[in-house]
């Protein structure tokens, strides 16, 4: 397992990240109802020895441009040795709920090179990254949100490849998990997991981080 | 329009009816808008009062969030039959089909296709003497892909409906073609944010179906 002790993993994102989380950092019983409390609950059960301090500054509705906003804040000055960041869904979201909002759409190119330069900011003062694809719950291959969804989450693996990150193609292990179970079990709106949902993306995690349980 | 002066008309469904009326029997009232809920129920009442201000129709809302045919089956006389409604509007079964897909290790919470058929069946033919006119509408699923298994075993139900409607004489509302229309020109998240309950456009949407229907527009 990567991280070693006393170390600090901090998760930022958007909704699915911030579940619900303490402000303004969400720790310990303050994490959230979602994956990062999962993956801090894992930690701390199979690796107690290694103290890991697990934090958690997603929050609803952002965009990448939202994370550059905060990005100070939220990240930087909380030295964390190992980040983990997922963020696209709202930037796409947006696109499809509010088609006559265009100051709300965080377009591909504009996405690519927000999220460059955060990493390009951050990348020399952590140990490791990790980087989460945005996803959709949604079998259907040819709906436009997917497509679109899964396009944001090719510019993911390609920052993962420039900035040696640890990459998590989340929406492959959704579609491998909707195979065999259906997708309502997974999220009621497309977006936001369930606990089972969230399960899925806590193996994500602690898989790119050579942990086993 | 085909609903007389002096008329009380009933609706009852499931959420997308309910949408957060008052209880015992939502109705509204001139310091309470909201004991009607705010779906498409009230965009109903809204346009009858405006357009037919002299027929004085009574609207009522008896929805309830989560119901299921069953459901409805255990409350009819209370709140149908002991309302004496002259017409009644009825949309269920989105419920019968939905907890299939996010609950398929509950059988007991759902509502198979045949058991669907034979409770809305028991239920019109003791009720339709009573009314003077019944408008049936589908459930429906606000998804772009007519192949999506969910928004599928919907039309299913659907087409259920469109028979019990030829046999007691009812309106029909094809909720699902009236959302199609939409559809064509928006992706389903933007109507409704989990495909099954709309914003204020997707219940003028439904509002708008029903009072074709009626011949109200």
């Amino acid at each position: 397992m990567k991280i070693s002790a006393g170390q600090t993993l901090l998760f930022i994102g958007d909704s699915i990240t911030d579940a619900g989380r303490k402000r303004p950092v969400g720790e310990g019983d303050g994490l959230g109802g979602g994956y990062p409390s999962q993956v801090n609950a894992l930690l701390t059960a199979c690796y107690p020895e290694r103290k890991i301090r697990v934090l958690n500054t997603g929050i609803s509705g952002n965009t990448v441009k939202d994370l550059a906003g905060r990005w100070q804040r939220d990240v930087m000055d909380l030295k964390p040795d190992y980040l983990s960041v997922m963020i696209g869904t709202n930037d796409v979201w947006r696109q499809f709920d509010r088609p006559k909002n265009p100051e709300f759409h965080v377009l591909p190119e504009e996405f690519e090179s927000v999220y460059r330069n955060l990493l390009r900011m951050t990348r020399p003062t952590l140990k490791g990254l990790v980087l989460l694809t945005p996803f959709l719950i949604e079998q259907n291959e040819s709906d436009a949100m997917k497509l679109r969804m899964v396009e944001y989450g090719k510019i993911v693996k390609k920052l993962s490849r420039e900035f040696r990150a640890s990459f998590v193609d989340t929406q492959k292990l959704y579609d491998d998990s909707m195979k065999s179970v259906e997708p309502k079990i997974l999220s009621g709106d497309r977006v936001h997991p369930s606990f089972v949902g969230h399960a899925t993306l806590t193996r994500g995690v602690l898989k790119a981080l050579d942990f086993r349980v | 329009m085909k609903i007389e002066a002096g008329a009380s008309l009933l609706f009852i469904g499931d959420s997308i009816t309910d949408s957060g009326r008052g209880r015992p029997v939502g109705e509204a009232n001139p310091w309470s808008w909201g004991e009607i809920g705010d779906g498409y129920v009230r965009n109903v009442a809204a346009y009858l009062g405006a357009a037919y201000p002299e027929r004085k129709i009574r609207v009522r809302n008896v929805g309830s969030s989560g119901n299921t045919a069953r459901d409805l089956a255990l409350r009819w006389d209370e709140d149908v039959i002991a309302l004496r409604p002259r017409w009644l509007c009825m949309m269920i079964g989105i419920n019968d089909v939905w907890r299939q897909f996010d609950s398929p290790l509950a059988p007991e919470r759902t509502v198979g296709l045949d058991d669907y058929k034979f409770i809305l069946d028991g239920l019109l033919r003791r009720t339709r003497g009573q009314l003077d006119g019944l408008v049936l509408m589908t459930p429906y699923v606000v998804e772009n892909n007519p192949a999506d298994p969910f928004r599928a075993r919907m039309s299913q139900y659907g087409e259920a409906v469109r028979s019990l409607a030829t046999i007691y004489q009812a309106e029909f509302v094809d909720t699902q073609a009236a959302f199609d229309d939409v559809l064509a020109h928006s992706h389903g998240t933007a109507i409704a944010w989990d495909r099954i309950h709309p914003g204020p456009v997707g219940h003028m949407v439904l509002a708008r179906a029903f009072l074709k229907a009626i011949g109200a527009l």
